[in-house]
């Protein structure tokens, strides 16, 4: 028989229990995955009122008052059901699944990528009942939709599109789920990697959907009628759609005052400002217009690259390189070996490139300047796609001179502008509209 | 939506009260240029205002739309070619005498060819975008760009070195009778609306609030720009520079600023506008001449290019080669006759959208 056969394929595997049970009266099989399953379930659930049933009868009167269970019908294949945490018995020729899933990991650990002062301290976990246990406490409303769907061939990966069915735009759901039906991928693990696969170019630089493990920013975004797609077996959740101010606001800026929330940002986007121009307005201020500073300072300038005998633009290349591959391997590495390389990179490295007249001491202060205004960026895809940014503004500067640079800066905002994350603009100034951060401009209906 | 009508507006306002439109009306400031600017307010709001007038009534619809409804395909064709090339060329001029700007005041040792490179290249990729891509980036270029225009203007009024006298000097010359090339070059400050000829289709619901500011923005901008650099440079010398307003910032400076002269930030501001200003006038143009094909797409391998990109290349190139061969007195002398039939060509314009306008009310009630 077909199904025999099936069940000879899972039993390759030597997680998969397969039990001939009797009571003395009547005999069942049981068959489930010992990985996947809660053993002390199975005994309570099944095993001991197996036990105690008197006849067949009684025990599939047993089974169908017990929670989820199903009867299968006889020519549908079981490993589905038994790689979805059941566990199948088999009586008098007719089989039932029940659930019975092991709990892992379902601890909510430390906020840990966004961290804020005063603010919920724990993010998700990495199981997505759990997560949505923690959503659904946080946004006590009916209107709150999950729906469930499976991600890839392979892996099957159980997520969760949630969305506030008042509040969300129908046209962007519709969109939305049709994206997710054309994903073709074997393997689905990650809210990033969804990213990736919702985007219809294949090449993208900025991020269009926000990836957070903070459950206060997702309910924040449910509110302002966004649409949460979450993972199963991932601490990362994915927002969308996200403008490009979204990914400047860190949750902080709804639990402080009004006036050092404004100051905060204003310095992100300062921030964000220099990180893209201060190398390219050293190349072009050292090698074409030093007459424009103030003559003390174009001096001390020229005075502290006297020893270097590249052009700006390799100096500044090989500095930039430097605090990248830093950046890279301090985060790559353990935490104890991670300190070691800072210290190494940071303090003696750049002393001592600075003193064998590799490069001027102001160049250190513009890469340290650089890479401390970059980490300003709360949500670290933005910082990341932020730290490209200034590659192309230093070969413009160098080619061209303050023109390249300012063209460059012109050239930027108008691909940031160019931008749409699913139809809808992605940074402009939304004079009048609703503010990213929804500090006290709720409105009582949707967010568009 | 109102805003982003200023913003187009207050753009080619402040890019042709810099290049070329003080240096044509001071060389005739004895002989009727102040009578000239004030006709020009009067004429300019009026054609603004019309024009809005008129086209609010087509809401959602660019010329080429309008056009294609009233009008056979033999004139029409014509027509929005003529226009599209109207709108590059001022696109163009900008753009060649800034690369000789950038040449004059910031890096007197680079080679023309590489700035035109730089600039054509740029605004080739630019102008080929979604207008509503290239509005959004005019708002963020002007709200970074105006104060630094507004710190420099206050910086010149308030200069040491500002002459009152003088102005008192030419304006004993307002009552004379100006010629016809300082009249369209007056004129040419408000031309700004005319981009909404285009950008029409952008404004959903087409009304445009706040119309009565176009007077008011006009003779501010204007007459500053014809005062600054009198005040700064004299009377009698003030025709003696090419450009005239950059040299006129040029006498100002930072005493506490890490920039000390002036004249930096000023240029640094007019880069971002010229490259909106080209950008602006080249998609238009673009857009208009590729309304003319039935194709909006080409399809080059797997990528779908829009009807515009060829144009905005063609833009390009030609203003490429154009700049190469050009001098700054060729420049002059040829916006001189170009804004004279900009002048006809707007006039026209602008009477037959609100012709159209008057028929279609008419035939609709």
């Amino acid at each position: 028989m077909v199904r025999e056969a099936h069940i000879d394929r899972l039993k390759q595997s030597d997680d998969f229990i397969h039990e001939q049970l009797n009571n003395g009266i009547f005999p069942i099989e049981v068959m489930y995955y010992f990985s996947l399953c809660d053993q002390s379930m199975i005994k309570q659930e099944i095993a001991h009122p197996y036990l105690l049933s008197l006849s067949p009868e009684a025990f599939e009167q047993v089974l169908h008052a017990a929670l989820t269970c199903q009867d299968l019908p006889p020519d549908v294949d079981l490993a589905p059901s038994l790689l979805d945490k059941s566990v199948i018995i088999k009586l008098q020729g007719k089989y039932y699944s029940i659930k019975a899933a092991k709990q892992t990991n379902d601890q909510p650990s430390d906020a840990v990528t966004e961290t804020t002062l005063q603010g919920p301290q724990s993010a998700f976990s990495e199981s997505a009942e759990t997560n949505l246990n923690i959503i659904r406490k946080r946004y006590p409303t009916a209107d709150l939709v999950a729906e469930k769907c499976k991600l890839g061939r392979v892996t099957q990966t159980t997520s969760f599109l949630i969305y506030d069915a008042e509040r969300t735009d129908p046209g962007l759901l519709k969109d939305l789920k049709r994206r997710i039906r054309d994903i073709d991928a074997d393997v689905v693990q990650s809210a990033g990697q969804m990213e990736a696969l919702l985007s219809k170019r294949k090449y993208s630089w900025l991020p269009t959907m926000l990836v957070t493990e903070r459950p206060d920013r997702v309910v924040l975004n449910l509110s302002q009628g966004k649409i949460i797609l979450m993972l199963d077996g991932n601490p990362f959740v994915l927002i969308l759609p996200a403008v490009f101010f979204d990914f400047i606001s860190a949750m902080d800026d709804i639990y402080q005052t009004y006036f050092v929330t404004r100051a905060f940002l204003l310095l992100r986007y300062i921030s964000i400002l220099i990180t893209v121009t201060l190398p390219s307005l050293y190349i072009a201020i050292v090698s074409y217009n030093p007459e424009i500073l103030k003559v003390q300072l174009a001096l001390s300038i020229a005075g502290s690259r006297a020893a270097v005998p590249f052009p700006s633009f390799l100096e500044v290349l090989f500095m930039l390189f430097m605090i990248e591959a830093l950046i890279e391997a301090s985060l790559r590495l353990p935490r104890y070996i991670g300190a070691t390389a800072t210290t190494v990179g940071g303090l003696i490295l750049g002393q001592a490139a600075q003193m064998a007249g590799l490069v001027s001491s102001i160049m250190i202060i513009v890469t340290s300047v650089v890479a401390i205004a970059n980490f300003l960026i709360p949500i670290n895809a933005m910082s990341f796609g932020i730290r490209l940014a200034k590659y192309p503004m230093i070969l413009l500067a160098s080619c061209f001179g303050l023109v390249g640079v300012i063209s460059g800066m012109f050239a930027f905002a108008l691909f940031v502008v160019n931008k749409r994350s699913f139809g809808r603009p992605y940074f402009q100034l939304f004079l009048g509209e609703q503010n990213a951060s929804g500090y006290k401009h709720r409105k009582a209906g949707a967010a568009d | 939506m109102s805003r982003y009508f200023f913003y187009i507006y207050l753009t080619c306002m402040f890019i042709n009260t810099i290049f070329f439109i003080p240096r044509l009306l001071l060389e005739e400031r004895f002989s009727g240029a102040i009578m000239a600017m004030m006709i020009a307010v009067v004429l300019g709001s009026a054609y603004a205002i019309l024009f809005m007038k008129a086209i609010a009534k087509f809401p959602g619809q660019n010329i080429a739309d309008i056009f294609e409804r009233m009008l056979p395909r033999a004139i029409r064709v014509p027509q929005l070619v003529f226009f599209g090339i109207m709108w590059a060329i001022s696109g163009s001029i900008v753009l060649i005498a800034f690369a000789t700007i950038a040449i004059r005041f910031l890096n007197p040792e680079a080679s023309l060819t590489i700035l035109l490179f730089c600039f054509c290249g740029i605004c080739c990729w630019s102008s080929a975008h979604e207008p509503k891509s290239i509005l959004f980036v005019t708002e963020i270029v002007m709200w970074l760009n105006v104060p630094v225009i507004a710190y420099i203007m206050y910086k010149s009024i308030t200069s040491n070195w500002f002459v009152w006298d003088a102005i008192r000097i030419l304006s004993d010359y307002t009552l004379k009778l100006p010629s016809w090339k300082a009249l369209a070059a007056a004129t040419y400050t408000f031309t700004g609306y005319i981009n909404m000829a285009v950008y029409n289709r952008e404004f959903k619901p087409a009304k445009i609030r706040m119309l009565w500011l176009v007077p008011i923005i006009g003779i501010v901008v204007l007459f500053t720009s014809i005062i600054v650099p009198v005040g700064l440079l004299g009377v009698d010398h003030v025709d003696d520079y090419i450009y005239t307003w950059i040299t006129s910032a040029d006498t100002l400076h930072m005493q506490f600023g890490v920039i000390t002269r002036i004249v930096y930030l000023f240029l640094f501001a007019y880069i971002g506008f010229s490259l909106v200003f080209i950008t602006l006038t080249w998609n238009i143009g673009a857009k208009l001449i590729a309304s003319c094909f039935k194709k909006q797409t080409i399809q080059i391998r797997k990528l779908a290019v829009p009807m515009h990109l060829p144009w905005s290349i063609v833009f390009a190139v030609v203003t490429f080669v154009a700049g190469l061969f050009t001098t700054d007195k060729m420049v002059i002398e040829f916006v001189g006759q170009w804004l004279m039939v900009r002048w006809a060509a707007e006039s026209f314009l602008v009477a037959t959208i609100v012709y159209m306008a008057w028929r279609s009310v008419r035939k609709h009630g």
